[in-house]
Formats: structure tokens, C-alpha cells, sequence
């Protein structure tokens, strides 16, 4: 060891690091490198300690530039005295060394060095940041402390020429970083111990333009033009939350009608919102005519508050400015054309305020698209009866229920051929496309032909071997991974890796996936039992039995996993396996929460090895989705429909692990794909029995738009094939209801959507809303919603509630809530369209 | 008036929907991924690259405003084949020089200010698949070729259902967004030494 390590060994051991980076700026690069081997890691020391400060600028010393930059998650630039001694070591390293680390510690992944590049600009070492837009996120990230509401404020105070560079958090799209940038709730040790306590920025903004260090006006405008520009949707709004934050007066809203005029436009609910905020503070001020010109957008949102709100203006303006009302009216008609039967009818009282005066050529044009329940009203404006359709009380019997089949679905599947065809295969697979049947075919082609090597074999594999060495993001938690894995161990005859692969149903695909790999790298081919005859994972049992008389008997024999695989594809005329709902409560992360369980009533027997890994694809682990074993699904799509091809005749095992991981997560987005178990449920051929519908309407009352999308998706198709079952549905959404997973106002979207498919739809939508009811013990938050489409969807068929528990219910509703609230209006409305119907 | 059958196994894919008004038609494309926009996805590139440069200019100096290009007519006319004024309109549309009609499935003639050669040199895949060819990196097989990119080779066939490449552009796309750029170098090889 030379003479410059050892002292530097001495200096970390010391924890020393001024010491460190003396030896280090007084070394040649040489030298430096001769350090490499005494300090070939940054991070062995605690957060904090000095040892780890002297270990790291060492590290930052010695390291190469690419080496420092892939340590970033170790390095902490926010001590200010570190970040000091730091700048000195890397600078001392060079010019391109330094930028090379610039550029990879400041991109938008990590988001470390903006402060160091910050001043190597400022003193010349430099030219510009390496990112520019990068850099000014950076800065947001960088400036305050985590725990310390004012400490962006502090910062930006300490340094005079931060408040130059502030304005461009106006033209870079920082909002999720602005958004981010909270000082937490903890405690005196510095413990974290609550949620966010403030938004440092907020903070720090409002203040100095109060103490007349940031320009007040300019802070008002560039926070208007902000929202203005193309920055992220679901993030811009805290340009408007500091627009607001800066409490601007009277005066001030009135010089910037225009802009907030502009706002209306935006196709952004936040920013329209921001205008609406704006204009309602001047709307004296505001001109009738360019009111009546922008309000166009907002009645174009599908937000209800947005409409309702730019109602409100039009109607106050419409009241305090007679003479501009026909073009106010006019615009309030467009609200006719809103997807929601509430903001209609808004729109509809603010013209029959002023019937004379009524648009009565806009309100036409809107008479056949307006809810069925303000039709009538329509016409009294206009004096003009539509020829609108009677109610369709034919067409709208619900076809007759099919029997679920359950057999195997027609399509057959063709075992591959020939090494070409499994190159073409793999390929797909590597990219996650295709399905649990391209998978079982691609692992069974890999076994039979593995021990082939046409001409010119390895030119041919040669991009597949590189893709599938380029290590998935979940490894063998996941379809591709696993690809990944046999089709590597095949092209190149690496053995695969000898991980104990988790007792789950992915975990036993993977193990059979394995020891194809291990055989495939050995050239040892073998027939598979496993391989599906059709479509869904199905065999043929005479196939099977055809293949079990090839297999061999001593030498080759067939893999017991692939063994229990087949048999269970052969099964029929099962019985379903009956699943019981319970809600298991938990403390997490210093919050009550609620999870589901679904305890299986039994589990058949043929699973042998299986069925402990059945039994808990329903079952609650109450924990960490992170730690907790795979139970069903996978991390990514593929994984996840590869597991629905292992139990073909049970889709209630798919549907039980679907309803859980949709039902632990209503507010948030899904994980591990369910999804894909909800898309299976679009395949008419597919029993749809108890469980299955705790999982639709999991999906139904769900946050994550993709899943309710699928989950109507599956109501509407059902409906079409005879599927449906009303019954049971409702009482899976009031099982929720009860449980309190989730309130009802999230099936507005899904009940008026299906219901406006055809009358077909309408009917069994009402049929729905009518077993819903039945199911009701205690009245839902937000049951307006879904009623809300009933009412509309019973007015359009004529058909009314009719079944004497659910009018029970609406008249329990209507006497528990007063009589001008909506629900109330509503119950009652629902029981007068059954007198009349 | 264009889009592919709902089918499950295939992604979402753009469409066109008409309108059909008084005296008007008005033509809606729907992208299915707002990232996509309506660059036309690589969908002519094989045209670009196959078109006969002398049919492009013919076919271009026969152009006066027709709100319907009659392709037979225009191949009889010039005395080429078919699929060759096919092609060339394709190449013309790429150029911005005529639209297609989805309602009346047939190309008309408008101007737009950039040409052919222009968007040839900017589009990354057609560049790349020239450069593969100048390289020697195709070898032309019965079936298709064995094109070598970097230090891959990658195989593409070209079947009675399509071309088809084992790259992974080709299959995650599956030739959805245009061919890849093996696939058209092994085009342009093929032209090359007169196979069709």
C-alpha cells in the first residue's frame, strides 16, 4: 500500500475528512487511482458520521467519475460544510470529470448536486448546468431542510442571488417537486412522526414578497403564466395554490381578468378551477360577453364543480346585467349537454329563471341528448314537444341467462415447430407481450427442441441471448423474468439462477420454467405433460394420456411439477370453491387500515403440492405488499396471465386474488394486475359467480380509472351475454358499503355509462339499483350518484322500482335525510316513477 | 370509417370517425396513446423507401387540384402498373402532397410546404435501414435475410401473413407502428438484386 493510502486510510479511520481532501487535491491522478483499493465502497459509515464524510470525499477522490455518480444515493450534499469540501475534491479532479458526475447526479432521477453545480458555475469552473431544466428542479429539491418549514425561506434569504435564479421555477416544469418539498410532522428527537406540516415553498414565497425581496406583481403574473404553459396536469395546481397564497386584493384580481379568462380554456380541472377562483373575487368587473365567450370550458369538463361554478357566475351576471342575457342564456344552454343529469338540471333552473328570454334555438338542439327526467322541462322552454321515443318497455327483458360454461374454449393451440418459430416467440415474450398460453408454449418448445442447433444458431439467438441477459426490473417475481431465465439458460447454456422461488402459483410456474431452463442449458430435451391442448390452459385428457404413454419411465421421467401441472388442466366438472368475506383491520404506518379476506370453504384435494399456495391467494396478509409473498398475480402483466392458465376450471381462485389486491387498494393505483383477471372476465365463455362479482365491483367502486373502465366494461358485456346477475353484484357492492371499503359516489360513472348502452342496459341497470337497495341496511355515503343514473335510466325504459323491500328502502332514505336535500328529492322521485310507470 | 375489429389480443390502435353532415363530412382521428399523436406511425415507410423516384415525379406533374385520384386511370395514363402508382401516391402522401379521402378511400390532391427528401433523412429508421444496407449487414436468404445490427443478427422473415423480424421493436409493436429497421433493410436489399 503506498505511502498517499495509507494516510488517507488514517484520515477516514480519524474521521478527518478536511484532512482527506487535502491529501486527496495535493495527489496526482495517478496517485489517486493507487486509493481505489483502500476505499472501494462510500457507504460503510452511519448517516452523518464523520468517517462516512472523510470514506465518501475520498471515494470522490479516487473513484471514477462514473463510479461517484452511481453512488449517489449514498452521497449527502445537503450538509453545507461537506458540500463545501466536496466541490474542492471533485473540482481538483478536473473539469470533464466533474461534469461527467454533474451530469448524472443532477438528471431527474437523483436530483443530488444541483447546490455543487450551482457553484462550480458561479466560479467559472463551468459553464451552464448540464441540464438546465433538471438543475432547476434540483434547486427546488435542494434548497430547506425536510423537517424545517421555513428553511426554503432561510435559504432563499441567505443567498441574494438564489432570488434571481427563483423565477425560473416559473418557466420549468417543477411541480412535483414544488409539491414534494413539505417540511414533515416529527418529533424532538427528529423522528418522523405525522404527515406534511407545511409546503415549504409556500411558505418561503408569500414571505419574501412580503418583505419586498421578490417582486410581488411579477410572483402573481408568473404564477398565472405558469399554469398556462404545457407542465403536468396532475401537478400544476401548485402554481394556483401559491396564486393564492399571495392573497392578491381587489385591484390586483381586477388587472388580471384577462388572464384568468384565459384559465377557462385550460383542458387542466385545476387551472379552470384557479380561473373560476379569480373571476368569482371581480366578477363585477368581469365583462358579461367574454364571461359568456369562456365559459364554454368549463361546461365542457366533466367535473361538476367546475360547471356548477361557472353556472353560479352566469347567473349572477345574467341577474345583474339584464340587457346581456340572451348571451349569457346562451351560454348556460351548453350546460344542457353536460354528461351529468345534476349539472343539466343547474343549467335548467337558471333558464326557467328567465323563461322569456330563453334560448330557445340552443335548448333544440339539446332536447334529445338532456336527461329523460328534464325533458319535459325542456319542452315547457321552448314550447316545443320532441318526438321523442315512448319508453321501450319490450325491448329492454334481459336475454336469457346461458349456462356458464365451463368447458375448454374452442380455440386450439398449435405447439411450436421449429427453433425459428421459437426465436420469433421469445422475442414477443421478452417484450411482455402475449399471454400465459404464448408462455407455456415458449417453455414447452424450449423443452422439446433445446437439444437442436440448426446452421447458424448462435448468429440467430444472438439478440435474443442479449436482451434476456439485460436483468428484468422484478426478476423472477415476474413473467418476463422468468422468460428471461429459460430463454438465456437456451441460447447461451448458462444455468439458470438456484433461487428458492416462493410457495405461490407464480413460484410453481417458475419452478417448472426452471428446470426447462437447467435441461434447455444442458441440451436436454424433453416432451412436456403440461402444455396446453387450448386456448385458457385446458388439455384434452386424451392428449395427455397419448403423452404420458411417450414419457419416459426411468431415464427422463417427467418433472413432478409439470406432472401436477397437467393434471390439473385436465380437471372438469369441478365444483367452485365457495370463498367468505371478512374485513381484517391492521395498524400501518400510524393509520387504521382495513383489508380483505376471503377464507376458502375448502380446497380440493387434486391441488396436492398446490393447494397451500390456493388457499392463500384470498387470504389477508394485513402487511406490506412490498415484503408479503406474491399470493396471486405477479409484478408484471404477463406474469399475472400466465398465472390463469394453472387452475383453468377455477376462476374463482383468479377472482378471489383479483378482489383482493382491487379492494386492499380502492383508493390507489393497483398492483400486481388485476386487471388482467377483470379483461379474462370479458371472455363470455367465463362463469361469473360470487366471488367473481366481489371483484367486478371492487373494480366498479375503485380510484384507478384503467380498473373501472375494465370492470364497467365487464358489466356491459355481461349484460349483453346473459352473465349478468344483479343479485349477486349488489350484494357484493353492499358488502363493501357495510365494510366500509368505499363510498357509493363512485359508481356514478359506472352506472350511468352502462346504463346508456341500450335499453337492454338501462333495464338491468334499474334491476341493479333495485337489488342494490334490497341489500341496504344503512344508507351509503354518496348514494345520490348511482341513484342518481337509476332515476335516469328508469325514465328512459319506463320501467320503475318495483320490488316491495327496495321501495321499502327509498322511503326509509327519504324520511332519514330532509326533504330538500338530493337523496331525499331523489328516493322520493324513484317511488312517484313507480306509481306512474 | 377506419379502424381496426375490437379485438382483445390486439392493442389499442388509431381510428377515424365521419360525421356525416349536410353538405360537409367531418373526419375525427382518434390517436389511442396521446403521445403517439398522428405521425402516421411508420405506417408508409416501406412506400418511401420502395417508390420509384421517376412514377413519383410523373404522377406529381399530373397533379391539378383532383378532389379524388383515380389510381387506374392515372397508371393507364402513364403506362405503369398499378401497385407501382400505389406506391408512389403512398410516397406523395409522405411528402405532403396529396391527403387520403378515408370516406371516398381515395387520395386527393393538396400541397403542404416541405418535400419527400426532406422527411426521408429525418425519419431515424428508414436512415438506419440504409445505412444497415450500405454496411453490408443483409444477407438475403430464400425466405428473408439475416440482417446484422451491432453485434445482433436478427432474422427477418417475410411470410404469406406479413414480414415478421425477431428484433424487439418488431415484436413489441408486431407491426403495428411500420416495419422495423431490419425489416426494411431487407426490403431495400431485395429491390436491390430484383426480388419483389
Amino acid at each position: 500500500m503506498s505511502d498517499l493510502a495509507e494516510n488517507v486510510r488514517a484520515a477516514i479511520d480519524a474521521g478527518d475528512p478536511a484532512a482527506v481532501r487535502d491529501l486527496v487535491v495535493a495527489a496526482t491522478e495517478k496517485e489517486r487511482r493507487e486509493i481505489r483499493s483502500v476505499v472501494d465502497e462510500s457507504w460503510w459509515h452511519e448517516y452523518g458520521s464523520p468517517k462516512r464524510f472523510a470514506r465518501m470525499l475520498a471515494r470522490f477522490g479516487s473513484a471514477t467519475a462514473r463510479q461517484v455518480a452511481s453512488e449517489w444515493w449514498s452521497i449527502d450534499l445537503n450538509d453545507e460544510s461537506f458540500r463545501d469540501l466536496a466541490y474542492t475534491v471533485l473540482a481538483a479532479r478536473g473539469r470533464d470529470f466533474f461534469e461527467t458526475v454533474a451530469r448524472n447526479i443532477v438528471d431527474d432521477g437523483v436530483q443530488q448536486g444541483a447546490l455543487l453545480v450551482r457553484r462550480a458555475v458561479q466560479q467559472g469552473f463551468i459553464d451552464a448546468p448540464p441540464d438546465h431544466e433538471a438543475y432547476v428542479r434540483g434547486l427546488v429539491v435542494q434548497l430547506g431542510d425536510w423537517n424545517v418549514s421555513d428553511s426554503t425561506y432561510a435559504a432563499l434569504r441567505a443567498d441574494p442571488t438564489l432570488l434571481d435564479e427563483v423565477w425560473q421555477i416559473f418557466e420549468v416544469d417543477c411541480s412535483t417537486e414544488l409539491w414534494n418539498s413539505a417540511a414533515w410532522v416529527t418529533n424532538e428527537l427528529g423522528v418522523l412522526t405525522g404527515g406534511r406540516e407545511s409546503n415549504r415553498w409556500l411558505v418561503a414565497l408569500p414571505r419574501l414578497a412580503d418583505e419586498r425581496l421578490l417582486d410581488r406583481d411579477r410572483l402573481l403574473d408568473a404564477s398565472l403564466e405558469a399554469l398556462l404553459r404545457d407542465f403536468r396536469p396532475s401537478m400544476v395546481g401548485w402554481y394556483a395554490k401559491l396564486h393564492e397564497e399571495l392573497a392578491p386584493n381587489d385591484d390586483e384580481r381586477r388587472a388580471r381578468t384577462d388572464r384568468y379568462l384565459a384559465l377557462l380554456a385550460s383542458p387542466t380541472p385545476s387551472v379552470v378551477k384557479e380561473g373560476l377562483v379569480g373571476l368569482k373575487a371581480v366578477e363585477g368587473a368581469v365583462p358579461a360577453d367574454e364571461l359568456a365567450r369562456a365559459s364554454t370550458g368549463p361546461l365542457s369538463q366533466k367535473q361538476k364543480n367546475l360547471a356548477v361554478e361557472t353556472l353560479a357566475l352566469l347567473g349572477r351576471a345574467a341577474e345583474r346585467e339584464p340587457g346581456e342575457r340572451p348571451t349569457l342564456l346562451e351560454a348556460a344552454a351548453l350546460s344542457l349537454g353536460h354528461e351529468r343529469a345534476d349539472v343539466q338540471e343547474r343549467g335548467l333552473t337558471l333558464l326557467e329563471r328567465y323563461p322569456d328570454e330563453a334560448p330557445r334555438g340552443a335548448l333544440l338542439g339539446f332536447a334529445e341528448v338532456v336527461s329523460p327526467t328534464l325533458r319535459t322541462r325542456v319542452e315547457a322552454l321552448t314550447g316545443i314537444v320532441a318526438e321523442a321515443p315512448e319508453p321501450e318497455t319490450v325491448a329492454v327483458e334481459p336475454s336469457p341467462r346461458v349456462d356458464a360454461v365451463s368447458t375448454a374454449e374452442p380455440v386450439a393451440l398449435q405447439p411450436v415447430e421449429s427453433v425459428d418459430e421459437l426465436i420469433e416467440l421469445a422475442a414477443s415474450l421478452l417484450e411482455g407481450q402475449g399471454n400465459g398460453d404464448d408462455v407455456e408454449r415458449l417453455v414447452d418448445g424450449v423443452s422439446r427442441l433445446c437439444g437442436e442447433r440448426p446452421r447458424g444458431f448462435e448468429r440467430r439467438v444472438s439478440g435474443l441471448a442479449k436482451r434476456a441477459d439485460q436483468g428484468g426490473e422484478w426478476g423472477l417475481l415476474s413473467g418476463v423474468g422468468l422468460v428471461q431465465s429459460v430463454v438465456l439458460s437456451w441460447t447461451t447454456g448458462k444455468r439458470p439462477p438456484s433461487y428458492q422461488l416462493p410457495d405461490t402459483l407464480l413460484g410453481f410456474l417458475g419452478q417448472r420454467a426452471l428446470e426447462v431452463a437447467s435441461r434447455a442449458a444442458k441440451r436436454n430435451p424433453r416432451e412436456l405433460l403440461a402444455l396446453p391442448t387450448h386456448a385458457g390452459g385446458w388439455i384434452e385428457s386424451d392428449v395427455l394420456a397419448e403423452r404420458e404413454q411417450r414419457a419416459g419411465r426411468l431415464r427422463n421421467r417427467p418433472d413432478p411439477a409439470d406432472r401436477l401441472q397437467a393434471k390439473l388442466r385436465v380437471l372438469r366438472d369441478v365444483t367452485a370453491i365457495a370463498y367468505s368475506p371478512s374485513v381484517v383491520e391492521q395498524k400501518r404506518w400510524n393509520q387504521e387500515e382495513r383489508f380483505l379476506d376471503l377464507e376458502p370453504a375448502s380446497v380440493p384435494r387434486d391441488f396436492g403440492p398446490l393447494a397451500p399456495a390456493v388457499a392463500a391467494v384470498g387470504r389477508s396478509h394485513g402487511g406490506s405488499i412490498w415484503l408479503d409473498p406474491v399470493a396471486w398475480g405477479a409484478w408484471d402483466a404477463l406474469g399475472a396471465r400466465w398465472c390463469l392458465t394453472i387452475l383453468p376450471t377455477h376462476p374463482e381462485i383468479a377472482f378471489a386474488g383479483a378482489a383482493r389486491l382491487i379492494v386492499d387498494r380502492l383508493d390507489a393505483a393497483p398492483q400486481l394486475y388485476p386487471d388482467v383477471v377483470l379483461e379474462r372476465a370479458l371472455d363470455s365463455h367465463l362463469r361469473l359467480e360470487g366471488v367473481a362479482w366481489l371483484a367486478v365491483a371492487g373494480g366498479l367502486l375503485s380510484k384507478s380509472p384503467d380498473l373501472q373502465r375494465i370492470a364497467t366494461d365487464v358489466l356491459v358485456t355481461s349484460i349483453e351475454d346473459g352473465r349478468f346477475d344483479p343479485d349477486a353484484l349488489a350484494g357484493a357492492l353492499a358488502w363493501l358499503f357495510a365494510s366500509g371499503f368505499a363510498k357509493a359516489s363512485r359508481l356514478e360513472a359506472p352506472f350511468r355509462d352502462a346504463g346508456r348502452i341500450s335499453n337492454l342496459h338501462a333495464a338491468e341497470l334499474v334491476r341493479l339499483g333495485e337489488a342494490l337497495l334490497t341489500r341496504l341496511t344503512q344508507t351509503p355515503h354518496g348514494l345520490q350518484a348511482p341513484l342518481q343514473a337509476v332515476l335516469e335510466h328508469a325514465a328512459r325504459t319506463g320501467l320503475s322500482i318495483e320490488r316491495p323491500d327496495a321501495r321499502s328502502a327509498l322511503e326509509r332514505i327519504a324520511a332519514e335525510v330532509s326533504r330538500s336535500s338530493k337523496l331525499g328529492r331523489l328516493a322520493r322521485s324513484l317511488l312517484d316513477l313507480s306509481r306512474t310507470g | 370509417v377506419y379502424g381496426p375489429l375490437p379485438l382483445r389480443e390486439r392493442a389499442a390502435e388509431p381510428s377515424a370517425w365521419e360525421l356525416a353532415l349536410d353538405g360537409a363530412r367531418v373526419v375525427f382521428a382518434l390517436s389511442p396513446e396521446l403521445y403517439r399523436g398522428f405521425s402516421g406511425e411508420g405506417g408508409v415507410l416501406s412506400e418511401l423507401g420502395a417508390a420509384d423516384d421517376e412514377v413519383v415525379d410523373a404522377i406529381a406533374e399530373h397533379l391539378h387540384g383532383e378532389p379524388a385520384i383515380d389510381a387506374a386511370a392515372v397508371a393507364s395514363e402513364l403506362g405503369v402498373a398499378r401497385p407501382a402508382v400505389q406506391v408512389a401516391l403512398n410516397a406523395l402522401g409522405g411528402a405532403g402532397r396529396v391527403g387520403y379521402d378515408l370516406g371516398a378511400t381515395a387520395f386527393f390532391h393538396r400541397e403542404l410546404p416541405y418535400d419527400r427528401a426532406v422527411l426521408e433523412s429525418m425519419h431515424p429508421r428508414l436512415l438506419g435501414a440504409r445505412e444497415l444496407v450500405e454496411q453490408g449487414a443483409v444477407r438475403l436468404e430464400d425466405d428473408g435475410a439475416i440482417v446484422l445490427s451491432g453485434d445482433a443478427e436478427y432474422v427477418v422473415r417475410f411470410t404469406p401473413e406479413g414480414v415478421r423480424c425477431t428484433c424487439a421493436w418488431f415484436a413489441k409493436h408486431r407491426g403495428e407502428r411500420g416495419p422495423c429497421k431490419h425489416v426494411l433493410a431487407a426490403e431495400h436489399a431485395r429491390r436491390r438484386v430484383g426480388v419483389a
